[in-house]
């Protein structure tokens, strides 16, 4: 338990304060340089700053709510993957999802060259593919071990990588360029229509999660306790693995992979809130969506005329985040 | 008294290597287990206690017969509907870094909950009730992996009050308690008017608290019956190994099983 877990209504009503003035904030940052009043009457759409509205709108604000679902889904993935296997270190992309979709986009770099939406729907496959190996693996013969299931994301990932850099090592010089979006990730393709593609499934997944709280909380306990409890772990285990992993295929074949943020932000939320899944998984869909936004903002402005793959800074803050906490632990 | 559950012919076994040779963990076991009473599960190490306890809980199956619960097939229930009458406390329970004992205790609510549904007042009543039970209520904000190990069994016995269920399984619940709470424990078992089934490796504790006493020896049953009954001390020698004294106690009339070290019976 921590400091704030009894009164984490009110934690959590700061968080979305937080997020709410980050937003706003998010809305000013860019190579367009925007006042308070010009923001505010582009908000409103009435016609007054067309060139402001569109910045807005067809901009900054599809891209600032896919940085919101994108760090939501993904650090409530990772909650839900780590309560569910009584694992902390337990990660979406411990499937072999980016391997996966850097290898589906790797292939139709190559076949179909210059298709963006093909690329995209090629990682998505890519990423799929991966998930079924692993819960093929993990879930063969009857059995399922949460420790086999993470093992065989790890080794279905370094398969997969192979292939993709097999293909690339013999491809033409520059296919390796166009892959990289799904290996480092980046929100510089966000729209309204990729918002519209990653929205739902994430936010189905917060709504199950929600409904199934008091599961998450027995699947603490062993399995044993849990079928006392009137729950089919085996089950349950499943449904939330095959949900999560439908969640981030959709975010990485949008937005490419960007790791550490459902390890990251779940064990940051379960210091401030605690373990039981309610606060978890709220905490964690404000925190990752607060988190991902900055992240994203740090991407987009530290550099004058280049992005910096998302990626890149999540694996720099969630590395030193970790060895923090292991001198910590130590 | 009616039967809460009815074993007929039972067998358990387990694939005990790769090679897939099964270990038969129980042996043609049938008995009727009267509901409302405290029945105790007695036997050697090894005897099928807690499989047995596992399996009245409903998993795994059986690989042979038949288990009724309340009159019907143990495996018709839905595991919701199973969880609302059947309480399983098994004997590993690890501790739960984190959680708070009013927490833990709260997961009994589980099987009475629907999806969006909160916690109300009643809940949160029964929680306390059953804390206060287990004498853990003024410990109920503390994290449960502070508990030592008597006070965890103690709070896991509150989860399953909690949830309501007319049996209780509970496998060594004596375990890790002092003499103090082993006997505390036993009366509240008495007094909450629940079919108690449990396995207990203290036979002096089952003798004086329990009904009926149910003995097992490698998967089979032995004895069924009153303490009177199944305490005979040439039985309990054979199943035990060991030269044993059944006497009565002077003043209180409890059963007491005396076991005599090899050596000194020589």
């Amino acid at each position: 338990m921590s400091r704030w877990a009894g009164q984490y209504p009110l934690a959590l009503a700061v968080l979305a304060s937080l997020l709410l003035g980050s937003v706003l904030v998010s809305l000013l940052l860019g190579s367009a340089d925007l006042s308070w009043p010009v923001l505010f009457a582009a908000l409103q759409l009435n016609g007054e700053q067309p060139l402001a509205e569109t910045i807005i709108w067809q901009l900054r604000l599809p891209r600032i709510l896919t940085a919101l679902l994108v760090g939501a889904g993904l650090a409530v993935s990772g909650a839900v993957l780590q309560n569910a296997s009584r694992n902390p270190l337990a990660d979406p992309y411990l499937f072999g999802l980016m391997a996966g979709a850097a290898l589906g986009a790797t292939i139709v770099s190559i076949v179909l060259p210059e298709q963006q939406l093909s690329m995209a729907l090629g990682a998505f496959a890519g990423a799929m593919l991966a998930i079924a190996l692993v819960l093929a693996v993990a879930f063969g013969q009857g059995r399922q071990r949460i420790e086999v299931t993470l093992l065989a994301g790890v080794a279905v990932s370094f398969m997969l990588s192979a292939i993709s850099s097999f293909i690339l090592y013999f491809a033409e010089p520059f296919a390796a360029n166009k892959v990289i979006f799904w290996l480092m990730g980046s929100l510089s393709r966000s729209s309204w229509q990729s918002l519209t593609l990653i929205a739902p499934p994430v936010m189905a997944l917060l709504l199950l999660a929600v409904a199934l709280r008091r599961q998450l909380d027995a699947l603490l306990l062993s399995d044993t306790s849990a079928r006392s409890l009137g729950i089919r772990p085996q089950r349950l285990r499943l449904l939330l693995l095959i949900s999560t992993a439908l969640v981030s295929a959709v975010i990485v074949s949008q937005c490419g992979g960007i790791a550490f943020v459902g390890l990251l932000v779940p064990h940051m939320v379960r210091a401030l809130f605690g373990v039981t899944a309610l606060p978890l998984l709220l905490g964690s869909a404000l925190l990752g969506a607060c988190f991902m936004l900055w992240v994203d903002n740090l991407a987009r402005s530290v550099l004058a005329q280049q992005e910096i793959p998302l990626g890149v800074i999540t694996s720099v803050i969630g590395s030193i985040f970790f060895l923090m906490l292991l001198r910590r632990r130590l | 008294m009616s039967a809460i559950f009815t074993l007929d012919q039972v067998s358990l076994s387990y694939p005990s290597s790769s090679h897939g040779a099964a270990s038969l963990v129980l042996q043609g076991i049938s008995c009727s287990l009267p509901a409302g009473e405290l029945i105790g599960i007695i036997g050697p190490n090894g005897a099928g206690k807690s499989s047995l306890l596992s399996l009245l809980s409903g998993c795994p199956a059986p690989s042979h017969g038949k288990v009724q619960f309340a009159g019907k097939p143990l495996h018709s229930y839905p595991p919701r509907q199973l969880a609302q009458q059947l309480a399983f406390l098994p004997q590993h329970n690890p501790p739960l870094p984190g959680l708070s004992c009013y927490q833990v205790a709260a997961m009994g609510l589980l099987p009475h909950k629907h999806w969006f549904e909160a916690d109300n007042d009643h809940d949160r009543q029964q929680v306390e009730l059953a804390l206060q039970h287990t004498g853990l209520l003024a410990k109920q904000q503390q994290r449960s992996d502070t508990l030592s190990g008597g006070e965890w069994q103690r709070l896991t016995l509150a989860r399953a009050l909690v949830q309501q269920a007319r049996v209780l399984l509970l496998d060594e619940p004596t375990n890790h308690l002092d003499v103090k709470y082993q006997h505390q424990l036993l009366q509240l078992l008495l007094s909450l008017n629940k079919t108690v089934i449990c396995a207990l490796h203290d036979l002096n504790l089952a003798a004086r608290y329990c009904h009926k006493l149910l003995l097992l020896q490698q998967g089979q049953l032995k004895a069924f019956g009153s303490a009177e009954q199944v305490l005979q001390p040439a039985l309990l020698s054979e199943v035990f190994e060991l030269p044993v004294e059944v006497s009565r106690h002077p003043q209180y009339g409890w059963w007491q099983v005396n076991f005599i070290s090899p050596q000194v019976a020589k």
